[in-house]
């Protein structure tokens, strides 16, 4: 049973990093922003495509064979679990690399074709004025996450001394397969994870797309900012009745299926987001002047821009929202995550 | 309306914004008691240091062409200065443009335009 769910994830995961470039505006090859899609029919991108596809599905299977092996032959615990962790990362590391060698061949190819004069690379234009009102989603959507932070707030507060030795801090798929000594720190864990959360809302909310140069360059992008935001919203909400339920467990008896019920609805709210990206990025077709600024995005996927003040920026590859790299706010947060989760995980 | 920027002009980034703001009021396309985005959100929009919004906005605040409120935004301020502006350049743009587009194809240096102006504003506001 373990094993098939282990696979299972392995196999969406690779899947998902196999299938990235597709996640991209039309006129978006591999993180490089072209004048149209016309590049596609190009055959050195064609060419490249292919090879990607080749070695990124060829790498999926080979890590995929030997975590079957891992699983088969290891059979002390700690030992399955660092090696599935060293596959989850090799899979990562050499997905990504493999994608950047696709931008490294796409930029290649870019400067070898005849300048489209549609592309510039120093000019930009956004509207201002009448018929220029901000389109984002209203604060007060954000107050929806407001009970339940309040609620799993108040029962860790006031529950903690009626609460049992160990709590549960991780539920599978036949309930809860993993405690922790209890603690104020156990205990309030997830009241911190949902202020994250709500946080990372509140920054994404002004999050401008990632291909610049006029109001048509990423067309229809205000709206699919809402819909993406309204998605993680309610996407909070699930974690946060998971996280309620998760400090409520030692109190109450809560059913595991409650938290299989909230697993399947993420699942719906992800696929919910393939869809509106599909509908509202994906089929749109760019027009006017863009802006030329694949120097700005390291290896099509980091995004590194001293000038431009936004934390957080639209992924130019896959759906979501990534950091702007030259904000130094954005390195101390980053620390500030991996030193509280390297610490949480000690202790 | 819209707000265009190019990097590789000799024109400095500020006065670029404070410009197309400006031709913005005198050609109406801005009206009194718009909102203009905030700083923050123009400067990531452009992808421009909030420092050179700023600075174009208190540039257009001090000449009078907006109006900056803590709270509720920043809204255009079609004034007196930025009416007569406007008014002006509807009832003269087209003569002006015809002359200048007469003294380009006469090849007649800008600069001899340029100095012409300035001794005529210089010749009339004196005699004021």
């Amino acid at each position: 049973m373990i094993s098939l769910l282990l696979i299972g994830t392995f196999f969406i995961v690779a899947c998902l990093f196999i299938a990235q470039p597709w996640f991209a505006r039309k006129n978006v090859f591999f993180g490089v922003v072209f004048a149209n899609d016309q590049v596609r029919n190009h055959p050195t991108a064609q060419k490249i495509m292919r090879r990607y596809l080749i070695e990124s599905i060829g790498t999926a299977l080979i890590l995929l064979v030997l975590l079957i092996v891992a699983r088969l032959f290891s059979s002390r615990e700690l030992v399955l679990a660092i090696a599935c962790n060293l596959i989850f990362f090799a899979l990562l590391a050499l997905e990504t690399l493999l994608f950047i060698r696709g931008n490294t061949g796409m930029r290649r190819l870019k400067k070898q074709l005849q300048p489209n004069p549609q592309l510039s690379t120093n000019k930009i234009s956004v509207a201002i004025g009448r018929n220029a009102r901000e389109n984002v989603l209203p604060l007060r959507w954000l107050l929806l996450l407001l009970p339940f932070f309040i609620a799993t707030l108040v029962v860790a507060c006031f529950g903690y001394p009626y609460m049992p030795d160990s709590i549960p801090v991780h539920f599978g798929l036949t309930g809860p397969d993993r405690w922790a000594a209890k603690s104020w720190l156990t205990v309030l864990n997830p009241v911190f994870f949902q202020l994250i959360f709500g946080a990372l809302i509140l920054f994404v909310r002004r999050a401008p797309a990632s291909v610049k140069g006029n109001p048509n360059a990423a067309p229809g992008y205000a709206a699919y900012r809402k819909m993406l935001n309204l998605i993680l919203i309610l996407f909070c909400l699930a974690t946060q009745s998971i996280f309620f339920l998760m400090v409520a467990s030692p109190l109450l008896h809560v059913h595991y299926v409650w938290f299989l019920i909230i697993g399947v609805l993420d699942f719906g709210l992800m696929f919910a987001m393939f869809l509106i990206h599909a509908r509202f990025v994906r089929r749109k077709t760019a027009s006017g002047s863009i802006l030329d600024d694949d120097d700005k995005w390291i290896g099509g996927i980091f995004y590194f821009n001293r000038s431009d003040p936004s934390l957080f920026i639209e992924k130019r590859v896959g759906i979501g929202y990534t950091v702007n790299m030259a904000r130094p706010v954005v390195w101390i947060a980053l620390a500030l995550i991996v030193t509280s989760v390297v610490l949480f995980s000690l202790y | 309306m819209l707000l265009s920027i190019d990097f590789s002009s000799d024109q400095a980034i500020y006065m670029q914004i404070r410009d197309a703001i400006v031709t913005g009021i005198a050609s109406g396309k801005l009206q009194d008691g718009d909102t203009l985005p905030s700083v923050r959100v123009l400067g990531s929009e452009l992808g421009v240091n909030l420092h050179t919004v700023n600075k174009a906005y208190q540039l257009l605040q001090s000449e009078g062409f907006i109006d900056i409120q803590r709270r509720r935004g920043t809204f255009i301020k079609a004034g007196k200065t930025a009416q007569s502006t406007a008014a002006f350049l509807r009832k003269y743009g087209v003569p002006l443009k015809d002359m200048v587009h007469a003294a380009v194809t006469e090849r007649v240096d800008r600069a001899v335009l340029h100095k012409m102006i300035d001794h005529l504003y210089d010749e009339l506001a004196g005699t004021e």
